[in-house]
């Protein structure tokens, strides 16, 4: 897939969850295993802005929530994306600690 | 020594050309300071491209040298050259604002060690060049990012110079500055090289010390010359490289340039598919510089990049890292003095993103490093149109510009996950009289064979001799 047409997938995906979208028994193209991962995903997003509200909501106006939401929704989006490539105990991250 | 009024024309001329006038005693650093001088006064704030004309303290850099190269003391190809550096590089005692509204007053009492090296080389620092604001980690979508307003490329002032470098791209091409020093974090050299039609390098991530540069992404960020040539981005690369002690990333590699001939023919891949979803102008273009590289490189057409989540690594790493980065000013609130409305509230995203996920991303980093790496070891070079469009109009969002153009592999996101070098130079014109640029892509530390190819591409074309016409 391009990274143009997965910038344009994210981002349809994103709005939905961040508009608080729920497919259930819709006739979707969704299976019944897209579900729990569905939720799960609203749930981490209601908490991170809840956590964006208790932190920053000073700060930000309704509107301005409204846009944060929308791009943590899309960052919950690559976050399962980058989950997809396989990983083993020995891949470390691209950084090393050093001692002086 | 030297005339004392200096022609335009003069100001255009390469680093090398200047330099060696300047050694002959032919041309007078002071009044070449003092020229530029005038010209970023009369086009540099229209451009958008200054913040700050260090006027007093270039002229007496250009005293001190002109002073040394009278008494025979010549310090290199560099001295008595005169140039901008991006506004969020450290200078003693003069602002560094990092085009940004809150840090619009700030002053460091040290310099970077870039502007050290510089100074060291005997080149003059004329100005403090305009950038986006925090060189837009925070996802800005339109070219009025800074508060001194949108940069303009000098080819048609009502389109964007590209960014971050703004001024960087602006002011070398149009001939307000010698060279310039900008930063790449995810195409902040190539965007504004190519949309001004100037030789950009980004260099191998740990070439260039960072100390004393605004941390936008501590994995990501890197510093690299914009010139008029590519051969001049050899030339100030080789007075800022090298290992730094106050940068603990940055690598005790030797930079030697000009690299040593080749005995064969340049090896160019064609990244399959960078072309398309191009404004036919840009693939035109393209399409000549492939023919002009025939003469002297062997092409592979249609080299496959390798299948990886480019975009999802580089925007979890500039996030996380540029939310933690700029944390005093997200918890302060002063994020909403910043100009463009999407930067008043889009580093806070960054803010929530989970350790884990970071990691994943920098694991899985770590992979496409070595994917790359193996698809590079074949190839001097890999080309790709630099952008796939000229330069974004200032009254539209970037979204909005060409909504019928991109796409294609993710070339510029990728090089710099991995740390990987490349070289934007212009390769003609396309609407609007905008230019276009073609890059070209190596692997790590191979700086000195893209700017030898770009070099003989610049031998055999002269897009890079082209100059705008300023009202």
């Amino acid at each position: 897939m391009s990274e143009r047409r997965n910038r344009r997938q994210f981002g349809k995906e994103a709005v939905a969850l961040a508009a608080g979208a729920v497919v259930a028994g819709t006739g979707s193209a969704l299976g019944q295993d897209e579900q729990p991962k569905r939720d799960a995903r609203t749930i981490a997003l209601q908490a991170l802005m809840d956590m964006v509200r208790a932190r920053y909501g000073a700060h930000l106006s309704d509107e301005q929530l409204k846009r944060v939401r929308q791009k943590i929704a899309s960052g919950l989006f690559m976050a399962e994306a980058l989950k997809k490539t396989r990983l083993e105990n020995g891949d470390e991250p691209d950084f090393v600690f050093q001692t002086d | 020594m030297a005339q004392d009024r200096i022609d335009d024309g003069v100001l255009f001329a390469t680093v090398r050309e200047l330099g060696e006038r300047i050694r002959a005693r032919q041309l007078s650093p002071v009044a070449l300071t003092e020229a530029y001088l005038d010209r970023l006064e009369k086009y540099g704030r229209k451009l958008g491209a200054v913040v700050t004309v260090t006027r007093d303290l270039a002229l007496t850099e250009a005293r001190a040298a002109d002073k040394e190269i009278r008494a025979g003391k010549f310090r290199g190809p560099l001295h008595g050259i005169p140039y901008g550096a991006k506004d969020l590089l450290a200078t003693r005692g003069i602002p560094t604002t990092w085009g940004a509204e809150p840090y619009r007053k700030q002053v460091f009492d040290y310099d970077a060690t870039v502007i050290r090296k510089l100074r060291e080389a005997g080149a003059i620092l004329v100005a403090k060049l305009a950038m986006v604001e925090l060189a837009g980690g925070f996802g800005y979508n339109q070219a009025d990012a800074s508060f001194t307003g949108p940069g303009r490329t000098p080819w048609n002032t009502r389109f964007w110079s590209g960014g971050s470098s703004t001024g960087p791209g602006a002011a070398t091409a149009a001939g307000l500055v010698a060279f310039a020093i900008g930063s790449e974090t995810s195409g902040s050299i190539i965007t504004p090289a190519a949309y001004c039609g100037v030789s950009g390098l980004r260099p191998t991530y740990g070439r260039v010390s960072r100390h004393g540069a605004m941390a936008l992404s501590w994995t990501l960020d890197k510093l690299g010359p914009m010139c008029r040539s590519a051969e001049d981005c050899g030339l100030v690369l080789s007075a800022i490289a090298g290992r730094d002690p106050q940068d603990a990333s940055s690598a005790p590699r030797p930079f030697v340039f000009p690299a040593q001939p080749l005995q064969r023919r340049f090896r160019i891949g064609v990244i399959k598919d960078s072309a398309q979803g191009a404004q036919p102008a840009v693939r035109k273009n393209f399409e000549l510089s492939l023919q002009a590289l025939e003469k002297f490189c062997t092409i592979t057409a249609d080299v496959s990049f390798p299948d990886l989540p480019y975009g999802p690594v580089v925007s979890t790493v500039i996030n996380a890292e540029g939310a933690s980065a700029f944390r005093e000013l997200l918890n302060s609130g002063r994020a909403s003095q910043l100009r463009a409305a999407n930067d008043r509230w889009g580093g806070y995203p960054g803010a929530m993103i989970l350790a884990v996920d970071y990691l994943q991303a920098m694991r899985v980093r770590a992979k496409i490093k070595k994917a790359l790496d193996d698809l590079y070891a074949r190839f001097d070079a890999l080309v790709a149109p630099s952008r796939s469009t000229v330069a974004y109009p200032l009254d539209e969002t970037f979204e909005k510009a060409y909504p019928n153009s991109g796409g294609g592999p993710a070339v510029i996101p990728a090089g710099n996950i991995a740390g990987q070098p490349a070289i934007s130079i212009p390769n003609g014109f396309g609407p609007h009289n905008l230019p276009t640029g073609i890059q070209f892509t190596g692997r790590v530390w191979s700086e000195p064979r893209l700017l030898a190819i770009a070099h003989a591409y610049q031998q055999a074309t002269d897009w890079h001799r082209r100059r705008p016409k300023l009202a």
